[in-house]
Parts: structure tokens; sequence; C-alpha cells
């Protein structure tokens, strides 16, 4: 293999800190396998320095990430930080002596994993037909762990920031794919499958970085109520087995699977099954087995007072003749969207109960009994038609919104602009951030007299509405943040999108006085296409299927108005209102699923979105 | 010599009852087994755990309980869900009575009559009785709402609503909020159409939610939210964290908050000086609303055998029969013990808080543990929504709430 020439800017001068601004730099602004490639092959690179800026990064970074949590923490109110708050200064000899110790620790573990996962890494590259080194594997990796130690020990110390270290973190597996990729003269399928082991190791040294500077913390500044170092570490000797026994475990297996598929059956597809292996075996797991048992379950009669016929260890009567049958299908199939149900004879409304109401009262019961549709919750805001309506509103508002301000996005920030780095890192976050911690955080933000939703509104004189306790502006609520949370996805995939499309098109289109708005829709949208028909696919899926948002904002609620389909389901079967009809919502789930697969399919044929792929 | 003699028999004879103690205490001593305890009330956690930790050491050396804090639905949803799988579920259960009905109807709890003297306790196990038999033994009673006050806001507990209404007044224009509580939530509205004279089941066990009564309770909160007396907005959060840090001058809360306002590190505005209890206000008409009340309770499920059903049954009875501990793990929380000889004691009886809780009690009714409860809370949360949203009037509330609980229960059978 000819060796890459090297662009002279990167090759650097000897020196331990010389020049390392520019690689690390280097290794976070322009992530791509040629800049690592670069970054192993410079003069200037040597293991000592990459071991040694690591060690010391490390070290000083947990030192000032346990130094910062003190600060901040001791000044948060009393309740906050439940149990008792002993001063650093209390105890200052032993708090330098246990901050240090927990730095060395932390460096030198660091340091450990390094030396590690470039071996380990290598050693698999070399399998599948790599060619780098082990030094340079040490340089590519140490070129952004040692900044981003740097950055997120920082981050992660201070209050209402520390969760951008997620997608920082997140930032630095990727690289060390391209790191792989780069050093060993690999693709990047291959460098996934060698950087996940190194990836595994950075991950797993990470956390416990994370949990020294926890058990630090803890231990310098609190006597904490029933977390006590005996009980962590009771728990972590609990954990990191499990974790290391299980990444022992797949390793090995994988690697027995090679061996049987290429040794033994001499298999041409030897590493491709041992890759496909682990997700195949989780798909069969954890989809198609309670796929195929929900199935089932809509053939049964569960319900709370058929509940003894299922389970085996109830002690209650049991009073069916069979426990799974069509005509239990039919009936949960039917009842997702007509209540078949006879009328109680026994119970006299009028005479029972006041008598203005009790006429339209049974009028609406034999409305219910004859034609109408079924409530599959408590209100008529949550029959199927509506529910329907309201999850095809919901996903199509979602879906056009995150096209439109993605590509806006993107459009922008594919431009030769400055910093265009971190105007993306700051536009992912919010994808990057757990759902779950977005949606209770908006919560608190559409508070009516607490949130800032109002509080911004009152500054310009306008009287903010009960955002969560109306169903039409709980409908928005949770429309807008689940449309803020989707543009970063539609962001960053059209960039790439974006960037694969050659300069030469626009080049002709200008000289042939093509304008940006006709450049834009005859070039760009054409040639986005096959990335966006299937993205919207999966969007219109995600965003048909997405719980989180509105069942952690509004629970489904006010009034069941913001459900849509599958938060009806969740609260038909689990939630608040669940009576354990599970038969019945099993039904349910799969009449879901069909609207799914049917918009998919036709979707993707009528779009074309996936004839690329498949053809090839 | 003889003195030696003497000695030594002294000796051989101690010896002999030593090892004959030990001997005893070793055959009552019960075998080392490990226990798993849900329990919904957060409070418990730790006190649980010690008392275990002390049990044990005298009675079941080297077991170990571990004790799982499970939310009040998604423990009913775990519990159900392991009775089906028919394994993983725990030896012990913990919470209040209203699910209580729904896992004896699902025959996925023991009848603990035979296992625990039930004439220890006071009326408080009427809660857990179902069909003529017991299926949990009371750890406290209550579990009711009442009024707290925060006294260096306000001066006296309000008497009647329409006092109330003055107090909550005096705060306007103020940054303290007046008068808060879960607006939305069901299990504090029904305490208004008790007081109205209304109910949930008639006679005959049927829904009676389309009453008079229902309709006036409705009413009565929307009129609160129209005319200002409570926030905008607030649920159990907003109204615990406003009178936590004296924002809010008087609340509806349940017993189980009262050691976490007790407490001064938790709760800066209030602990015992500040913290005021009283019975919900009077209507015009001299009634006030009735709190359901029921207790927490320690049930068993079917799966529970040999061995770990020994120890289980040996633990909750020293954990809710013996006074001393009893009163550890109530009086010291707040809570009222459903221990009888424990209710007598002077711990008790001249604690001003457990006073004025308990009077607050005596306003309250039982809450039912039959399973058909369940329809009716789900019924009526979305139509207090709408009341209280001001988008939905107080006769087709009722008249709604009727509808969907009727409906709810004809998908049950």
């Amino acid at each position: 293999m000819s060796q890459r020439v090297l662009s002279a800017p990167y090759a650097q001068p000897e020196g331990l800190f010389s020049g390392l601004r520019k690689t690390w730099v280097m290794a976070l602004t322009r992530p791509s396998g040629v800049t690592f490639e670069e970054i192993a092959h410079n003069e200037g690179s040597s293991s000592r320095r990459a071991y040694f800026l690591l060690f010391l990064t490390t070290m000083v970074g947990t030192i000032v990430q346990v130094i910062l949590s003190t600060l901040f923490a001791v000044s948060l109110p009393v309740e906050v930080v439940t149990g008792d708050v002993v001063l650093p200064n209390d105890l200052l000899g032993s708090y330098a002596f246990v901050v240090v110790l927990f730095g060395l620790l932390t460096g030198l573990l660091a340091v450990f994993v390094l030396w590690l996962a470039a071996r380990i890494a290598h050693g698999l590259a070399r399998l599948v037909g790599g060619t780098g080194s082990v030094v340079g594997l040490e340089n590519a990796f140490a070129a952004y762990l040692v900044p981003l130690t740097a950055i997120t020990s920082i981050l992660g110390a201070l209050p209402a920031v520390n969760y951008g270290v997620f997608p920082l973190w997140l930032y630095g597996i990727v690289l060390t794919f391209l790191a792989v990729a780069g050093v060993e003269r690999i693709g990047l399928v291959k460098a996934i499958f060698v950087g996940s082991v190194a990836v595994l190791l950075f991950v797993l040294v990470r956390l416990l970085v994370s949990m020294t500077v926890t058990a630090a913390f803890y231990m310098l500044n609190f006597q904490f109520s029933g977390l006590t170092v005996e009980l962590m570490i009771n728990t972590l000797s609990q954990v990191i087995p499990l974790i290391i026994g299980v990444t022992v475990g797949i390793i090995l297996l994988e690697l027995g699977l090679y061996a049987l598929l290429g040794r033994v059956l001499r298999s041409k597809h030897a590493l491709p099954y041992t890759l496909l292996a682990p997700a195949a075996l989780a798909i069969l797991l954890f989809t198609v087995y309670p796929f195929l048992f929900n199935i089932l379950l809509s053939f049964s009669d569960l319900r709370r007072d058929t509940f003894a016929c299922y389970s085996p260890v109830s002690v209650g009567q049991c009073e069916l003749d069979h426990i799974y049958g069509l005509d239990f299908a039919q009936k949960n199939f039917t009842n997702v969207f007509v209540q078949q149900r006879p009328r109680r004879a026994d119970v006299e409304y009028g005479a029972l109960l006041r008598e203005p109401y009790s006429d339209s009262l049974n009028q609406r019961l034999e409305w219910t009994e004859a034609d109408g549709w079924g409530r599959l919750l408590s209100t008529p805001a949550s029959t199927f038609p509506v529910l329907l309506g309201r999850t095809v509103v919901w996903t199509a508002t979602n879906v056009v919104f995150h096209v439109l301000f993605g590509m806006i996005l993107a459009l922008i920030l594919n431009q030769k602009i400055r910093f265009k780095g971190i105007y993306r890192a700051l536009i992912i976050i919010p994808w990057a951030i757990p759902q779950v911690i977005v949606a209770l955080s908006w919560r608190q933000e559409f508070h009516a007299q607490y949130g800032f939703v109002n509080t911004i509104l009152t500054a310009f004189g306008i009287a903010g509405p009960s955002w969560l306790d109306d169903p039409f502006y709980a409908f928005i609520a949770v429309t807008f943040v689940n449309i803020w949370l989707g543009i970063p996805f539609y962001m960053v995939i059209l960039i790439g999108g974006l960037q694969s499309i050659s300069l030469d098109y626009y080049e002709a289109a200008q000289m042939d006085g093509a304008s940006r708005w006709q450049r834009f829709r005859f070039i760009t949208m054409p040639l986005l296409q096959p990335i966006l028909a299937p993205m919207i696919t999966l969007d219109v899926i995600w965003t048909f299927n997405q719980f989180n948002v509105i069942f952690l904002i509004t629970g489904g609620g006010p009034q069941e108005s913001t459900n849509i389909l599958v938060t009806a389901l969740f609260n038909a079967a689990f939630g608040p209102a669940a009576s354990l009809r599970l038969g019945f919502a099993s039904a349910f789930s799969i009449v879901i699923f069909a609207l799914l697969f049917v918009f998919a399919v036709f979707w993707i044929w009528s779009s074309g979105g996936l004839k690329d792929i498949y053809s090839k | 010599m003889k003195r030696n003699k003497f000695f030594m028999l002294a000796l051989l004879v101690a010896l002999v009852l030593v090892s004959g103690m030990s001997f005893a205490a070793a055959q009552d001593a019960l075998p080392a087994v490990d226990l798993v305890l849900w329990t919904q009330d957060t409070d418990m956690v730790e006190i649980y755990g010690t008392l275990f930790e002390e049990w044990a050491a005298d009675n079941a050396p080297g077991s170990t309980l571990e004790i799982q804090n499970i939310e009040t639905e998604e423990l009913r949803n775990q519990l159900l869900t392991a009775g089906l799988a028919g394994t993983g579920l725990p030896d012990m259960v913990h919470g209040p009575n209203d699910p209580i009905g729904v896992y004896e109807a699902a025959g996925l709890l023991q009848p603990l009559d035979e296992l625990f003297d039930m004439t220890v306790f006071n009326d408080t196990l009427a809660a857990a009785q179902l069909g003529g038999a017991t299926y949990g033994i009371p750890s406290s009673a209550g579990n009711h709402l009442m009024l707290m006050y925060n006294k260096s806001l306000v001066e006296a507990a309000p008497d009647t609503w329409a006092d109330l209404f003055e107090v909550e007044a005096s705060f306007d224009g103020t940054e303290t909020t007046g008068f808060a509580y879960n607006l939305n939530e069901p299990f504090w509205f029904l305490p208004f159409v008790g007081g109205m004279g209304g109910s949930v089941f008639n006679e005959d066990g049927e829904f009676v939610l389309d009453s008079e009564a229902w309709v006036n309770a409705f009413q009565f909160v929307a009129d609160l939210k129209s005319n200002g007396v409570v926030p905008q907005e607030c649920d159990y959060n907003c109204a615990d964290g406003l009178f936590k840090e004296g924002s809010a001058a008087i609340i509806i809360n349940g017993d189980w908050t009262l050691a976490s306002y007790l407490d001064v590190e938790q709760s800066p505005a209030l602990g015992p000086d500040n913290l005021g209890l009283a019975p919900w206000p009077a209507f015009e008409d001299g009634s006030r609303p009735t709190p359901y009340t029921s207790g927490k309770f320690f049930s068993i499920p079917v799966t529970v055998s040999g061995d770990n059903l020994a120890a289980s049954v040996a633990f909750l009875t020293w954990l809710n029969t013996d006074a001393e501990t009893v009163l550890r793990h109530t009086v010291d929380f707040g809570r009222l013990p459903a221990l009888t000889a424990a209710t007598e004691l002077p711990a008790v009886q001249e604690d001003p808080i457990l006073a004025a809780s308990a009077s607050a009690l005596a306003t309250g009714i039982g809450m039912p543990a039959n399973p058909e409860l369940r329809c009716m809370w789900d019924s009526v949360r979305p139509n207090l929504e709408g009341v209280m949203a001001l988008s939905l009037d107080a006769e087709t509330a009722a008249e709604e709430s009727q509808l969907a609980a009727e409906i709810c229960l004809e998908s049950q059978g």
C-alpha cells in the first residue's frame, strides 16, 4: 500500500507540548479518517507524550471536578443535597490527600486503558486487514481524549450545563471509530467493529472515573443517608463483574462464532455473519419474541375478572372454558373500534339518580351500545377515530416542522461560516439529552405561574394561558417540545446529505444562470431525496410512536386530550386508568402496528426512497 | 477446699444454664432467609430496614431484607405482572388499602386471619377486609387529607370556608399564595363530595356519581378556581413545594407529609413551631368535607410459603404489634398508630401534632377496598380536569363521570 503524502502544516516540531493546540483543534473540529491518519503519522507524535498528557489531564480533571462539585454543592439549598453538609475546611488535610489520591488513581487508570485499547484495537484491526500501528492509534486516541477529558471534567461539575458532557462523549465515540479507520486504513464498518472494543473500554473508564469522583465527593462532603461507601463498594462489586463478564462473554462468543464459520464451516461470509449475530440475537429476543407473544395475548380474554385463568399462581376462580381463542380475538379487535356491551337491565338510572340527567344518560348508553365508537379510556376524547385523527395531526405537524427547520439549519450550517462546529454541537444537544430529562424540564417551564414560557409572555404584556390545564394549549405545548427535540436529527443528517452533493452541479447551474431557489429546487432537493425519503419514513414512525414526550409532560391529559394512539394504549394497559385489559390492549397495539406497516410500505413504495439501497 | 467445691458446682450450674439458654435460643431462632418487601412509602424505607436488622439479629440471624420503594400505581402494575408471570412476587407488600381489592380480586393475596392476631388493631383493620377475610395488617392509621397551615403566616386555622376565603384574600397582592392543593387529583376532590352528602356507591354497591352532591361538589371547586381562591395551576409538587418554602399559607395534604414538614432541614419555613393542623373547613350548613381514611397495610402474596412465610409473619407481628416498635415507625413520622395498645400511650396521647391529626381523621370516612373503586378514580379524573380548566360544567362532569365509571365496570365483567 502506498504511503499517503501528509500535508505539511500538520508536521509538528519536537517537544512535549509543542503544536498541541493545533492537534487537538484538528482532532475535534475536523472529524475524518484522514485527520487521524495525519495525526498518527505526525513527526512530533510520540507514545510518551500521549500517555503523559492523558495521565495529567485525567488526574487534574478529576481533582478539578471534585473541587468544583464541592463548591457548587455547598452553595445549593439544604433540601437539594440531602444530608449533613460537612465543610471541606474541617478536614483540609485529609481532603487534599483524598483528592490527590483519587486523581492519581484515575490518571493511572486512563493510561492503562489507553495502552490496552490501542493494543486490542490494533490486534483486531490486523485481523480485518488493518495496516496501522499501535503508536499511531495511541496518538490518535490521545489527540481527542485529552481535550475531551479536560472539557468534560469542568463541564460535568457545573450545574445546569453538565448534561453537555453526554453529546461530547457521544462525539468522542464517533471520533474513536474515525481514528481506527484513519490509522488502520480500513473501512468505517470494520472500524466500528474494531473501535467498539476501544469504546467499551473508554466508556468503562469514564464510568469508573465518574463513580470515583462521586465517591470522593460524598466521602469528603456528606454523610449521605443510605448511600454509604460500603453500599457503593457492594454495588460496584456486583455491577463491575457483571459488565466485565458480559463483555468478555460476548467477545468470546463472537470469536467462537467467527472460528466456527470461518475455520470449520469455511463460510465466505464469516465476518459479516459474526458481526450481524449480536444484533440478530437481540432482535429475536427483544422484538420478534415480544411481538409474537403480543399476538398470542390478543387471542386471550385477559382482564381483571379472568386474571386467575392466566396466572399460574393466582388462587382465584377461573370461569373460562378456554383461555385462547378466535372468539376472544374477535371481541378484542372489535372493542378497539366499538363497544359491544349488553345493557345493564338492573340499573335504573332515572330512578336512582337525579331526574334531569337520567334521560340523556340513558340515551348515551343506548347510543354507545348501538353503533357508536367505543371509548378506549374514559372520555369521548378517547374513541378510535378521535385518537387516530389526533395522532395524524400530531405526526404531520411534527414531521413538517422537523423537515422545514432541519433543512433551514442544515443549509445555514453548510455555508462557510466561523465556528460552525460549535453551532452544530450546540444545536444537537437537545437530541443528545435523554428525553426524560427534556420532557420533565419542559413540563416545569410550561407551568402557568412559575414556568419561563409564561414569564417571558408576561414580560411582553401577554397573559399566558394555563398550558397544561387547557386541552388546546396542552397539545400545542407537547407538539412544540417534540418539534424542538427532532430538529437536530434532521439537521445532522441533512448536513451529511448536503456535503455529499458535488459542488460541480451548483457551479454548472450558476453558470447557466440558475437562481438560488432554482438550484435548491432542481439540484439540492432531488439529490437529497434518497436521504429524505427513508428519514421521513422513520420520523413518521418515531413520531407516531412518540410516547415519552406526551406521557411525561401531560400524561395524556388534561381530559385525555393530548393522548395519541400509543399513549392511550399505555394508559389503557398500564396507566392510572389501567384495568388490566391486556387482551384488548394487545389487539389495540396490533391495530396501531398495522396502520404504521401499511403507511411505511406505501410510502417507501411510492417515494422509491429505498430503491437505491436495495438495488445495490 | 469446700469453698472450691462450691465454686466448681456453681460454675457447672451456670454452664448448664447458659448452654441450656443458648440451646433454647437456637431452638427459637428462625432459619436465615432473604426477604423482599415492596413499599410505596418512601419515608419507611430506612426505618423498616433498621428495624428488620434489629429483629433479625435476635430472631433470624443472617437474614436479609431487600426493600424496594415503588410508586403506588407502578407497584400495582408490577405486582400484577409478576402474578401473571408466576415469579418475582415479593414476600411482603406495603401500601394503602385500595390496591388490596385489586390484588384480592386477582387472587394474589393470602388471607391473614389465621396468621395474625387481628384483635389488637383498632378500626383501621376494616379497610383491608373483603368478603369476610383480612388481606392486610395495618402499620399505621390515617393516610387522610387535612388542612395544614403555616402559623407564622396565619394566626389560626380557618374553621369555615368563608373564613378561609377571608384569609386567602388577605394575601392578595403579595408573593404568598393564600391557599393551594392538588387541584386535579380526585383523591383531593372526593372529600367535597362527602361533605355535600354524596357518596361513590349506593347501598347496592352501584355507582352514584351523577347525584346532586357530585354536581354541587364540582361546582364548588370550579368556583374556587374562577374566584381565584386557588392558583391558576397547582399539582401535588406545587402545593407541597410552596408550603415547604413558606410561600403558601394554607394547603390540603396528607399525613404522610408530616415527617418532612416537621423537619426544618427539609421544610425551612415550617418545623414543629410553625406547622399547624386542622380538620377541613366547614360549609355554610356546618357540614365538613369527608376525607377518605385508610392507613397503610402489609399484605403477603400467595407465593410466600415455608421459612419465608414464617419469617415474614414473625417480623410483621413484631413490627406492628410491639407497642414500642410501632411508635418508632409511626409517631416519629407524624403517623397515627393502628395498634390499640400504642394509641393509648402518652407518646401518642400527648403529642399535639398527632392529636390534631386524629381530630382531622375523625371527620373522615373509610375508603372502600373493593376493586370497583378503581373505575371511579379513572372516570372522575378527566372530568375534574375539565371542571378545573373551567371548560366543563359541573352537571356534565357528574354525568360523564357516571357514564365512564359504568363503561369501565362493564369492560371488566
